[in-house]
């Protein structure tokens, strides 16, 4: 069984993006459009990676990783964030929160690739 | 909107501060309008992007009689265009923030409206007050200016894992 994502982006065509990215190379995708969504997947079933953005309406995807690592399923899970953000404030204030890296958008889709094959394989 | 002048209040500068909110009003529609046109526009080349994506895929997966380096070729340019696209995230984050900052002009506008609407005639004009309310417009302009978007060349960005 292949192992699933869940991406977090407001914006549609990243979410696209990122389904076409990841299904291509065989991996099951679920979208999210905020993190309220996002976190109602992950109580419904569990993920092996989650690709999230940072700045998005409502709960920013720090406070979505918080929220993840308090469910005892996500304590271990790799959180990449996505983002367009690129400070080294930001970058702390993400490994604080419990994220397990930092990819700046424009992402390269073969490092992207590589990065979730790296923890998820 | 232009309110109902009192009587003690100076017309001329509640009339500037009235027309300063009509043109953000003005402004705010035009981020909303590009907002929308952005959104449509990345739309459509991203369905083009898919269907560019879905040949690329099948021809790599089937015997399609393409050349190594045909394919290649059409790799080399659904990635580019994978990053290319990626920028209607940072044009969007862009129009948040020049919301944020009309907003913010919106809320000084509104308080100093106040504090001039409540002066009454013969006092001195609400100057130190009015400062304040600028100095914390200012202030609140750049924190979002801080947080502005990083990324604005077409190379794709970095990665950090912690």
């Amino acid at each position: 069984m292949s192992k699933a994502i869940l991406t977090v982006d407001d914006s549609t065509s990243m979410r696209q993006m990122l389904a076409f990215i990841l299904k291509g190379a065989g991996y099951q995708v679920v979208q999210a459009s905020s993190s309220d969504e996002a976190l109602t997947h992950a109580a419904g079933r569990s993920f092996d990676m989650v690709l999230t953005d940072q700045n998005m309406p409502g709960g920013d995807g720090l406070e979505l990783v918080c929220a993840l690592r308090s469910l005892p399923a996500y304590a271990d899970t790799p959180i990449i964030m996505l983002t367009t953000e690129s400070s080294e404030e930001m970058k702390n204030k993400g490994r604080a929160a419990g994220a397990t890296g930092w990819m700046v958008k424009p992402f390269d889709p073969n490092r992207l690739l590589e990065v979730v094959r790296k923890f998820v394989n | 909107m232009l309110n109902n002048s009192r009587s003690y209040a100076q017309p001329g500068t509640l009339g500037a501060l009235d027309a300063l909110s009509d043109i953000l009003s003005g402004v705010k529609r035009d981020v909303a309008r590009s907002r929308e046109v952005l959104n449509g526009a990345f739309g459509k080349i991203a369905a083009r992007f898919a269907q560019v994506h879905a040949i690329a895929v099948a021809a790599e997966a089937r015997d399609s009689g393409l050349s190594d380096e045909a394919l290649n070729a059409l790799r080399k340019v659904t990635d580019s265009l994978t990053i290319e696209l990626q920028f209607e995230d940072s044009l969007s984050q862009l129009l948040d923030h020049v919301q944020g900052k009309v907003e913010a002009i919106g809320v000084a506008l509104t308080e100093t409206r106040t504090l001039v609407s409540s002066t009454p005639g013969g006092d001195a004009e609400p100057v130190g007050p009015a400062l304040e309310v600028l100095a914390r417009t200012v202030k609140s302009i750049q924190m979002a200016a801080d947080a502005a978007v990083a990324e604005r060349s077409t190379s794709s960005g970095s990665v950090e894992l912690f």
